[in-house]
């Protein structure tokens, strides 16, 4: 008998159940720590203070929880590979956002089971996963340590650029946030990438085994 | 620090971020509530039907009378308690002198001995001057006159006249201060009429006695320097008798824990913990009150004092860096008594009509100028200064020379707000670069620093205009040379320098200064405590105060502008990237995979 994936519907089966929970996890809690995170810098008044404090505390460490089977989920299934950077169409990708958009030339580009995105995609999400989020934990880990634990933190480090170190990651990601939404509008329809990611099926997607 | 402006952050972010605008919602998290589980005071009375002492001072012969007068009294009380005098002797009650004889002499001699007989200040400016009158207050009682009563070692040495904080009800302090040659205008800055305080029945006073009340120390220290609230905010008539909200400790039982003075400021042989004088805010904040006299919050609700409250914590970690009192006495003066800000020595002299000494009055009935003060000014809820404080105040004397008024002089953040009626921070900006008589040392870089509330004081006081050193000036008596007789500055400030053995020019300039006043009493129950938002912000109330790491204020300005700049920028190119496609898009139209 036919399984979900069954053959008869046009496209592919790109994004596994776990990897949509993922997105959508991770992209509510990220959005959660930029409102909190920024109220806490005192760029606004949301939830007041104290009980932004809180939540922004509460969602890092869910966060960390989900990345933690993330790695897990990633290192097991060999999924990791979708993240290494290739320069292959590349100039494709580049010149595609550039002018091709524009003009209605083809995408360079149709994701596959093989290799899920573009190479300029895959080199966001790469600096993401490497430097932004990295840079973005053990900054608040440091500070958190720093207020719950005084007398652990290393009285030389300056907590004032560390805070700098974490200010300065949230407003990259904030950055990343911003061009992601927009550039998943830029499939083969406007709400195209936006369906995978809900339903899993890309239906323009490249369904070739090679 | 500056950052961007509201609108700005609001716009990128909020739009950045959820694509929608957020609405910045002044969502203030309601401050937690709970009863600190203090211990029990020392004042709690007994069980019903027992006595709260074993010595019924009402039943004692000795004190049924009759009395000819105050020093037969005191003689009575002295044929028990024969050595109350000498353990007084020797406390800031009796010398006005700190550090106590038994402490030893301070490393800079005499020149570094504070108390109330050698520092100035910006009230009544010094003591030594205007001895007769000061002492009215002091605890001999009986021997107004004898600048000997401070010596303990003089002959006869001074008695020690115990129904000045032993009679209950303060009146007989009250009524001693008033035979004490005190001149009118010390106190009453208006003329009043009627009769002074007195008591009349002696032996009634005597068998009254008892512990320490509000009332009998309030006698003298609600009306330090000039009379109800003048010189403390937070010390004041209004704590007789005072509401939970006004001092959750003093008010009565059981909105309040019923307090006296001496619930806190606990004693070991007459020596009263608790002088600004010694200790700080960071000093043995784990020592219970139970290891001896130590006037400190810590002392009954220990050094983690939140830890029923939800997020209570994070609140005691806050203790390392902020004095309790900075959050929990949130404004000073905030019952019916007003307290004194200003008091500007500079017009002194303006005659009535009538060429008598006047008044003049402000709308709200406060005394705005009085002939023998000059002009003065009072305000109510008073939001205390913030500032960095080790406890130690460092203070001037009169004959001590006055720093040039420096070009900026910024070492507290004169964030004075919150005040009704009065311009405070017009006075503090005009009082910005005048130098401290008194302030506390520390920063946020001692680990014995916390930061604390003070009032503080700004006065307009004479100086010797030719070196700036700080005048003490004789206010009263009979002869001539006493300002309040002829107004005359430089023979009052003559007689007062004499006295104070300093040397005078003879010309008389006038300075602004300031002066710290410390600010620990009148805490107020834990839901009018400031919450994370008063502090926890750019414009909060340590906006003007630097140090630590405070999120919420600390950051870098230019981070920030990078950051909205970066966050602008890329939402300008999205933008302008999907307005293109879709204006190329109604030329261009068709499916992008074939």
């Amino acid at each position: 008998m036919a399984d979900v994936a069954a053959p008869r519907r046009k496209g592919i089966y790109i994004f596994t159940v776990f990897e949509r929970f993922w997105h959508w996890s991770q992209a509510s809690l990220i959005i959660t720590l930029l409102l909190t995170g920024f109220e806490i810098h005192g760029f606004w008044t949301l939830f007041g203070f104290e009980q932004a404090l809180n939540l922004h505390v509460y969602a890092a460490f869910t966060l960390v929880v989900l990345w933690v089977f993330a790695i897990f989920w990633h290192l097991v299934t060999g999924q990791w590979h979708h993240y290494v950077p290739t320069t292959d169409r590349m100039w494709a990708m580049i010149s595609f956002y550039a002018v091709g958009i524009f003009i209605g030339a083809p995408h360079p580009f149709r994701p596959s089971t093989k290799r899920k995105h573009n190479p300029l995609q895959a080199m966001a999400y790469l600096a993401f996963q490497v430097a932004m989020a990295p840079a973005i934990w053990i900054s608040g880990l440091i500070m958190w340590v720093y207020g719950k634990f005084p007398n652990l933190y290393p009285g030389e480090l300056p907590v004032l650029w560390v805070n700098a170190i974490h200010v300065a990651a949230a407003f990259l990601i904030a950055t990343f946030l911003i061009a992601h939404v927009y550039l998943i509008t830029t499939g083969e329809t406007v709400t195209e990438q936006l369906k995978a990611m809900i339903t899993g099926w890309d239906p323009n997607g490249d369904a070739r085994e090679d | 620090m500056i950052m961007a402006g509201p609108w700005l952050r609001h716009l990128i972010l909020a739009v950045a971020l959820v694509g929608a605008v957020v609405s910045p919602a002044a969502a203030q998290s309601s401050a937690s509530e709970g009863v600190p589980d203090a211990a029990p005071p020392s004042a709690a009375s007994a069980a019903p039907g027992v006595p709260s002492s074993t010595a019924d001072h009402s039943q004692f012969e000795e004190l049924a009378g009759p009395f000819k007068n105050a020093q037969e009294v005191n003689q009575a009380c002295l044929s028990c308690h024969n050595t109350g005098p000498e353990q007084l002797h020797g406390t800031i009650h009796f010398t006005w002198t700190w550090p106590p004889a038994s402490v030893g002499e301070p490393a800079g001699g005499d020149a570094e001995l504070l108390g109330m007989r050698h520092v100035a200040n910006g009230f009544f400016l010094s003591t030594p001057s205007n001895i007769d009158a000061c002492t009215s207050c002091h605890i001999a009682g009986t021997r107004f006159d004898d600048p000997a009563m401070f010596d303990a070692s003089s002959e006869p040495v001074a008695p020690v006249d115990c129904l000045t904080c032993h009679e209950p009800t303060g009146q007989w302090a009250l009524a001693n201060f008033h035979e004490g040659g005190a001149a009118c205008s010390m106190c009453h800055d208006e003329r009043l009429r009627g009769k002074t305080p007195e008591v009349e029945d002696l032996a009634a006073a005597a068998q009254s006695v008892g512990p320490t009340t509000r009332a009998s120390c309030g006698a003298c220290h609600f009306n330090a320097d000039g009379g109800p609230g003048v010189k403390h905010g937070d010390l004041n008539p209004d704590l007789a008798n005072p509401a939970a909200t006004l001092d959750v400790h003093m008010a009565a039982a059981p909105d309040g824990a019923g307090f006296t003075c001496g619930t806190c400021h606990t004693t070991k042989d007459h020596a009263i913990a608790g002088s600004r004088y010694a200790g700080g805010p960071g000093e043995s904040p784990e020592r219970p009150a139970l290891e001896g006299p130590a006037a400190s919050c810590q002392g009954c609700h220990s050094a983690n004092p939140h830890k029923q409250l939800a997020n209570g914590e994070r609140l005691d970690r806050h203790i390392d860096r902020v004095a309790c009192e900075t959050c929990h006495i949130p404004s000073i003066a905030r019952g019916e008594t007003a307290t004194r800000v200003l008091w500007d020595w500079s017009t002194v002299g303006k005659l009535g009509r009538d060429r008598k000494p006047m008044v003049q009055k402000d709308k709200d009935g406060h005394i705005a100028y009085a002939t023998e003060k000059g002009n003065l000014t009072v305000a109510s809820e008073v939001r205390p200064t913030l500032i960095w404080s080790n406890g130690r105040l460092d203070l001037r004397h009169p004959g001590d020379p006055l720093p040039e008024p420096a070009a900026t002089d910024a070492d507290a953040g004169d964030a004075a707000g919150g005040d009704k009626g009065v311009d405070l921070k017009a006075i503090a900006a005009a009082f910005a670069d005048a130098p401290w008589i008194a302030s506390y040392e520390g920063d946020a870089s001692s680990p014995q620093s916390r930061i604390a509330p003070v009032k503080v004081m700004y006065s307009v006081v004479p100086v010797d205009a030719e070196n700036r050193r700080l005048a003490a000036v004789k206010f009263s008596g009979r002869s001539g040379d006493a300002l309040w007789n002829r107004f005359n500055w430089k023979s009052a400030v003559g007689a007062g320098m004499e006295a104070a053995g300093v040397p005078f020019s003879g010309d008389v300039a006038f300075a602004k200064v300031r002066q710290m006043i410390p600010v620990n009493h009148t805490v107020a129950p834990a839901d009018q405590a400031l919450d994370c938002g008063a502090c926890h912000a750019s414009d909060g109330l340590l906006a003007g105060l630097p140090g630590g790491f405070l999120p919420g204020r600390d950051g870098f300005a230019l981070l920030n502008w990078a950051g909205l700049a970066i966050l602008a920028a890329t939402l300008a190119s999205v933008l302008l990237h999907g307005v293109l496609r879709f204006g190329f898009g109604i030329f261009y139209g068709g499916p992008r995979h074939g």
